[in-house]
């Protein structure tokens, strides 16, 4: 053993230069693989993480931008009187796009008590906010300006510090929170709620409840009742779609590296054909010196993932510093996890092995004279 | 006898062409000899120092070579017998580029699972009565063509095998070289009593007491 890794090492040292082109041409596809799979994982987790809700949304008809909508008191009476048969919940709230960062942000508020139960964020790090000062993040826009609790963060000319971090379902991901008493008080709002969002008790029809809000005499005919997944489910067709695309991607990837490492390995075992005649000829068996070439192969199969996933990391990382990935808005969080690295190492180690079996048994049908032509 | 060899045929094939390398060569050697295979080239003498030393087989014919029947044995029989009985030596000398010449002569005693060390001493002591003291940590690129040769025949002899053959051993030295070549391998045989078997074009490397075998188109006849 001792023996086959010294011999593999001197190999690989004495073609330096062919060895770094076959360790690079390996690594490229390896860092491709983690990439493609980084990019899958983080779509998937994405889309695992959004689910379509039953929630009914009631927006103001007929108004341009959606940011000057209002709701009036009695709208938000007519839902509460389904309370407690056909509705849970109802929670009147605001919101507006700005640029925090670089990147457009929805800003949105509402009662805090319905954070968690009516709109699904889920506290990471911090807390909820105390005062009219503090905020909370969603963990994708905080990870995307690297916001830690804390961080001061300016919006519309007033400062604010993050109190908590949350996780949360679909574009919220990508979101600032604050209570509807800060948001009234920084735009200095005297028009109120701009939308309303109507939790539905368990076991009724939505599209009953629906056509009842809709239809009472408070609305006027003026305001609008959608079921709020009718937003979400196109966006989220496309990322599935997205999603699918990508998966194909990393089956490529696959078959990339499959062909990539099957090929390095068959090129350099051909070429080493002269020397395997050598050994044969002084009376190494078959198998001792097919232990030499697989001892090489790994050695080169592992440099190549080592460089491999590095800079696949590398990659990663400086794209979430520098260039946050964004699709449809949402950042998408590549990284490469524990699960990944060990799967690319057991595919990589596994198809060096294999490769490099079916190469050399190529090469011991040949007999001992032959390969000592292929100087 | 060391060799017994009755109606070796080597035929290969080139697509739907049959070349016929070996037609009945019949021959005996006893140990301790020191032969010639004489020729031009393509006549087949490779073949038949391949055939005898077990990196080919025939395609009809008995062969025996200290007692070890070629013609009938495995490929892993084959390796083994290589590894006990045989040592080479080539033109191009076959060294691994990779090792330096220490390395390169230890390589047939550690195929036979002797340990590094005890094969690293053996090596040294075997290039120091070479005079290649000075030269066991070189690689083969930094040795000229005549220490590259004695490095090979160092290799070739380490095992203490009963059989060298030599292909073309000074087919690519200069005079002085081929000389101190031919020297080292007539000493080595009667000093250790190796038999020799070399194949060459080159008349004037036989000496008066040497045997002869000449080949001419496949066809083997003792001189």
């Amino acid at each position: 053993m001792l023996l086959a890794v010294r011999l593999s090492v001197q190999d690989l040292l004495r073609g330096r230069s062919r060895t770094l082109l076959s360790i690079i041409g390996l690594s490229v596809v390896i860092a491709g693989y983690f990439i493609l799979s980084a990019l899958s994982e983080a779509l998937s987790s994405y889309l695992s993480n959004t689910n379509i809700s039953r929630n009914l949304i009631v927006i103001q008809k007929d108004v341009l931008d959606a940011s000057d909508a209002t709701i009036q008191p009695q709208v938000i009476q007519a839902a509460r009187d389904l309370i407690p048969g056909k509705v849970s919940r109802v929670s009147p709230n605001n919101f507006r796009h700005t640029r925090l960062g670089g990147h457009v942000v929805q800003l949105r508020a509402s009662d805090p008590q319905d954070w968690e139960s009516v709109y699904h964020l889920a506290l990471v790090r911090g807390s909820w906010p105390g005062d009219d000062w503090q905020i909370a993040a969603g963990e994708g826009i905080a990870l995307t300006n690297n916001w830690q609790i804390g961080s001061a963060v300016q919006i519309f000319g007033t400062q604010f510090k993050i109190s908590g971090i949350f996780r949360a379902p679909g574009s919220a991901f990508a979101s600032v929170w604050m209570p509807s008493s800060t948001f009234m008080k920084l735009f200095d709002s005297q028009r109120g709620y701009q939308s309303l969002l109507v939790l539905l008790s368990a076991g009724v029809d939505p599209e009953a409840v629906r056509a009842e809000l809709e239809n009472d005499p408070r609305l006027g005919g003026a305001y609008a009742v959608y079921f709020e997944d009718d937003y979400t489910r196109r966006g989220l067709q496309f990322l599935k779609d997205l999603s699918s695309l990508i998966t194909i991607s990393s089956l490529v990837a696959l078959l990339g590296i499959t062909f990539g490492v099957f090929n390095a390995v068959n090129l350099s075992t051909a070429e080493h054909g002269y020397e395997i005649g050598i050994l044969l000829g002084i009376g190494f068996s078959q198998r001792s010196v097919r232990g030499f070439l697989l001892v090489r192969f790994t050695l080169l199969g592992l440099l190549a993932y080592a460089v491999g996933l590095a800079a696949a990391l590398l990659y990663t990382t400086s794209q979430q510093i520098f260039n946050p990935l964004f699709v449809l808005g949402f950042p998408l969080v590549l990284k490469i996890t524990p699960e990944m690295a060990f799967t690319g190492f057991g595919l990589v180690f596994s198809l060096t092995l294999l490769s490099a079996w079916f190469s050399t048994r190529r090469l011991f049908n040949l007999q001992i004279v032959a390969l000592l032509r292929e100087r | 006898m060391l060799i017994i060899a009755e109606e070796l045929t080597k035929i290969y094939r080139r697509g739907q062409e049959k070349i016929v390398a070996l037609r009945g060569a019949s021959l005996q050697i006893s140990a301790g000899a020191f032969v010639f295979l004489v020729g031009p080239s393509g006549c087949g003498k490779s073949t038949l120092l391949h055939l005898l030393g077990g990196m080919d087989r025939p395609s009809s014919g008995q062969l025996s070579v200290n007692g070890f029947a070629l013609e009938k044995a495995s490929e892993d029989q084959l390796t083994r017998f290589r590894r006990e009985n045989i040592g080479f030596v080539f033109q191009f000398y076959n060294l691994l580029a990779s090792l330096d010449a220490l390395e390169n002569v230890t390589l047939p005693l550690l195929a036979r699972g002797e340990q590094p060390r005890r094969a690293r001493l053996v090596a040294a002591e075997l290039l120091e009565q070479m005079g290649l003291a000075s030269r066991m940590r070189h690689k083969p690129e930094e040795l000229s063509g005549g220490e590259q040769q004695r490095v090979a025949i160092a290799r070739a002899i380490i095992g203490r095998p009963a059989l060298i053959m030599a292909d073309e051993p000074t087919g690519d030295l200069d005079i002085a070289n081929t000389e101190a070549v031919m020297l080292l391998m007539h000493n080595l045989n009667k000093s250790m009593g190796v038999t020799f078997v070399v194949a060459t074009h080159n008349e004037a490397l036989i000496g008066k007491d040497d045997r002869v075998f000449e080949l001419h188109s496949g066809e083997l006849r003792q001189r």
